[in-house]
C-alpha cells in the first residue's frame, strides 16, 4: 500500500497526504480551513496541482459525494506576476468608477 | 567562455560553464545534460525536476541572472545566463531539512510556521531562521533584472523595458475564446462580433497537436496500427476546416492570468500584461496533468503527458536512446509512448486498464516493452534514474522498471480557475476529472455580473476531441 507520508498532495507547499489526513483528524473538516491550516493550494501554482485531488480526498474522509465538497476561494491572479508587470497596467478599469458594484464583492464571494 | 560549438550556448550553472543546446529552455537543457534536480522542496527538501513544462508548478523555480523564483521551464537559454539552484546553504540547509522531514511525521501539521507565533519577538527570530531554509527567500541581486520572466523565444525583459511597456487596455470584446484546441476552434468558428482567441501555444490545435503531428510524420503507415492515435489525428487534421474566421483576433503565446468580476480579464503575452473585458467567454482551456496518488509522486523524472508534449514539441527535449516508461490510461498513454518512440527513446509501456487489443499488438511490433494491467505503487530515485514499482490493482507490486523518464498518464484535471474567479458555480465531479460546471457541455450560463460563460471540451470534463468529433458529424 502506498505510504501516505511519501505521497505528495501539494508540491508547492510540501503537504503530504498523511498531513492532510492528520489535519482532518485534528478537526479541520472544512476545505477552506484545511487550506489555511495545511497550506494546500496556497503555493506558487495557486492550486492547479492539488486542489481537485485534495477535494476528492476530503470527500473520502468525510464519506460524502465529491459534489458536496465546496471549492475553496481562489482569488486572482491565477499565475505569478511581478510588480513591474502590474505597474505597467492602466489602473482605471481595475479601481475606477466603472465598477460601482465592487463594494458588494466580498459578500457575494462569501455566499458561494 | 571558450569558442562556442555551433548550435550550443554556454550558461553559467552553479558557477561553472556548461555548454548546452541552443534554442531550448533552461530546464530542458539541464535535463539533456543529466541535471535532473532543479530545486528542493521548501519544507522536506525533496529533490524536484522538470515537471509541468508550462510555467505552472514549483518544481523548476531557480535563481536566474540573480532573480529568485524564475521558472527554468519558461526561460530560454542564452550565452552567459547565470542559473543557480535556490537551495539554502549546504551547511545548515539540507541537514535541517532532513530533520524537518523526520519531524513532520511526528509534530502537528503546519508546526513549522504555526509555532512561536507568540511572543512576537520569538516569531520574528523563528521566521528569520526558517525563511532561508525554504530556499525561496533571498531578494534579487543588486542591479538584477526584475522584469517579467521571459518565455521561450521571447527576449528577456529588464526593469526599464517593463516600465516602458505601453499601458494596454484592449477594450471590450463580444467574445473571448480561451484555448485553441479542438473545442476552442469549434467555438472560435462561431464567434461573432469583435472576438479574440487566446492560447498559450504558438500554433493552433491545442496541447496534443504538435505531438500528434510528430507521431504521424514519424510512423507514417504504421499510425493505422494504433487506432486510438489514428482516430485522434484524423479528427484534429479535419480541424483545418475550422480555421478561425478572418477578423478574429489571435493572442497566441498568451495566457489569461487572472479574472475580476464581472467581466475583466488579465492577458499576459510577449508584450507583457494587458486588460480586456468581454461580454462572452468560451472557456476551452483543456485539462492539466494530475500527478497520481502514489508514494514518491514528486520525484524528478516523473512527468505528465502534457508536460512531455510541451517539452518535446516546443523545447525539442532530446530523448534518443533514453529509457522511458509510460503508464496510465486513455489517449495520452498511447500518444506519449508513440511520441517518445518517434524521438528514438526506448519505450516501456504499462497500460493500467484492460483493453487496447490493437494497440498492444502494435506496441510489441514497434519493439516496446509491455507490462499490461499495472499501475505505479511507488517511485524512488536511483542516481539520474528513477525506479518505479508497479503492480496490479490491489495486488503485489513486483514489477520494477528503472528509467530516465516516467510519464504518468492520469485522467486530466479540467482547468477551472478563471471561470471560478468570474463567479461560475462549479462542482467536483470525479467522473469528469475535477471541478466543472454542473451543466454539461456548451450550456451558456449568465454569471451574476452579466457575463455569458460557456465551458467546453476537456475543461468541461469531456473526452479529448469529443466536441470536435460531434461538430464534424
Amino acid at each position: 500500500m502506498t505510504n501516505p507520508h511519501e505521497c505528495m498532495l501539494c508540491r508547492c507547499e510540501d503537504v503530504t497526504l498523511a498531513e492532510f489526513r492528520a489535519a482532518f483528524k485534528e478537526g479541520f473538516t472544512e476545505f477552506e480551513s484545511l487550506k489555511r491550516y495545511t497550506g494546500v493550494g496556497t503555493g506558487f501554482c495557486q492550486g492547479k496541482g492539488c486542489l481537485a485531488e485534495a477535494a476528492v480526498e476530503l470527500a473520502r474522509l468525510r464519506g460524502v459525494a465529491p459534489a458536496e465538497v465546496s471549492l475553496t476561494n481562489i482569488r486572482p491572479p491565477a499565475a505569478t506576476l511581478t510588480f513591474s508587470e502590474l505597474a505597467a497596467l492602466p489602473l482605471t478599469p481595475l479601481i475606477g468608477d466603472s465598477r460601482p458594484d465592487a463594494g458588494d464583492k466580498p459578500a457575494g464571494k462569501e455566499a458561494r | 567562455m571558450g569558442a562556442a560549438t555551433p548550435g550550443t550556448v554556454t550558461i553559467l550553472f552553479e558557477g561553472r560553464d556548461l555548454s548546452v543546446r541552443e534554442g531550448t529552455s533552461v530546464a530542458v537543457a539541464l535535463w539533456e545534460k543529466n541535471v535532473r534536480v532543479l530545486s528542493h522542496s521548501p519544507k522536506y527538501g525533496h529533490p524536484r525536476g522538470l515537471y509541468c513544462a508550462r510555467g505552472h508548478c514549483t518544481s523548476c523555480l531557480m535563481r536566474i541572472d540573480g532573480v529568485p523564483n524564475v521558472r527554468a521551464c519558461e526561460t530560454p537559454v542564452r550565452d552567459g545566463l547565470r542559473v543557480q539552484r535556490q537551495d539554502p546553504g549546504a551547511f545548515y540547509g539540507r541537514p535541517l531539512q532532513r530533520v524537518m522531514a523526520a519531524a513532520g511525521q511526528v509534530f502537528p501539521v503546519g508546526f513549522y510556521y504555526k509555532w512561536f507565533t507568540r511572543p512576537a519577538w520569538l516569531s520574528r527570530c523563528f521566521l528569520r531562521l526558517i525563511r532561508p531554509l525554504t530556499g525561496v527567500g533571498r531578494l534579487p541581486d543588486r542591479g538584477a533584472s526584475s522584469g517579467p520572466a521571459a518565455g521561450v523565444g521571447e527576449p528577456a525583459s529588464d526593469g526599464a523595458a517593463a516600465a516602458s511597456l505601453a499601458r494596454r487596455d484592449l477594450g471590450l470584446f463580444d467574445c473571448v475564446v480561451v484555448g485553441a484546441g479542438a473545442a476552442g476552434l469549434v467555438a472560435a468558428a462561431h464567434a461573432s462580433g469583435r472576438a479574440l482567441l487566446v492560447d498559450d501555444h504558438a500554433t493552433l490545435g491545442g496541447q496534443r497537436r504538435g505531438a500528434l503531428d510528430a507521431v504521424a510524420a514519424a510512423l507514417g503507415q504504421d499510425l493505422a496500427r494504433l487506432p486510438v492515435l489514428a482516430g485522434a489525428h484524423a479528427t484534429l487534421s479535419r480541424a483545418a476546416g475550422l480555421q478561425p474566421r478572418s477578423g478574429l483576433g489571435l493572442a497566441l503565446g498568451g495566457v489569461i492570468v487572472g479574472a475580476y468580476e464581472p467581466d475583466l480579464l488579465l492577458l499576459r503575452d510577449q508584450r507583457g500584461l494587458s486588460l480586456l473585458r468581454t461580454r462572452r467567454l468560451v472557456w476551452a482551456a483543456g485539462a492539466l496533468d494530475a500527478s497520481g496518488g502514489f508514494a514518491g509522486n514528486d520525484r524528478p523524472g516523473l512527468l505528465g503527458p502534457r508536460g512531455l508534449y510541451r517539452a518535446v514539441t516546443r523545447d525539442g527535449l532530446r530523448v534518443e536512446g533514453r529509457r522511458a516508461l509510460v503508464t496510465g490510461v486513455g489517449l495520452d498513454l498511447w500518444l506519449a509512448a508513440a511520441l517518445l518512440h518517434a524521438r528514438g527513446a526506448k519505450v516501456v509501456i504499462a497500460p493500467s486498464e484492460p483493453g487496447w487489443p490493437e494497440e498492444l499488438k502494435a506496441a510489441g511490433a514497434l519493439g516496446w516493452t509491455v507490462h499490461a494491467g499495472l499501475r505505479v505503487e511507488e517511485a524512488t530515485a536511483g542516481g539520474a534514474d528513477i525506479e518505479l514499482r508497479l503492480g496490479p490493482p490491489g495486488g503485489d507490486a513486483r514489477t520494477r522498471v528503472r528509467c530516465e523518464l516516467a510519464v504518468i498518464c492520469a485522467r486530466g484535471k479540467p482547468a477551472y480557475d478563471i471561470p471560478y474567479q468570474l463567479g461560475a458555480r462549479l462542482i467536483l465531479d470525479e467522473s469528469r476529472g475535477g471541478y466543472v460546471p454542473r451543466e454539461a457541455d456548451r450550456v451558456e450560463s449568465r454569471l451574476p455580473g452579466g457575463l455569458l460563460l460557456t465551458v467546453t471540451g476537456e475543461a468541461a470534463g469531456l473526452p479529448p476531441g469529443a466536441v470536435l468529433a460531434a461538430a464534424q458529424r
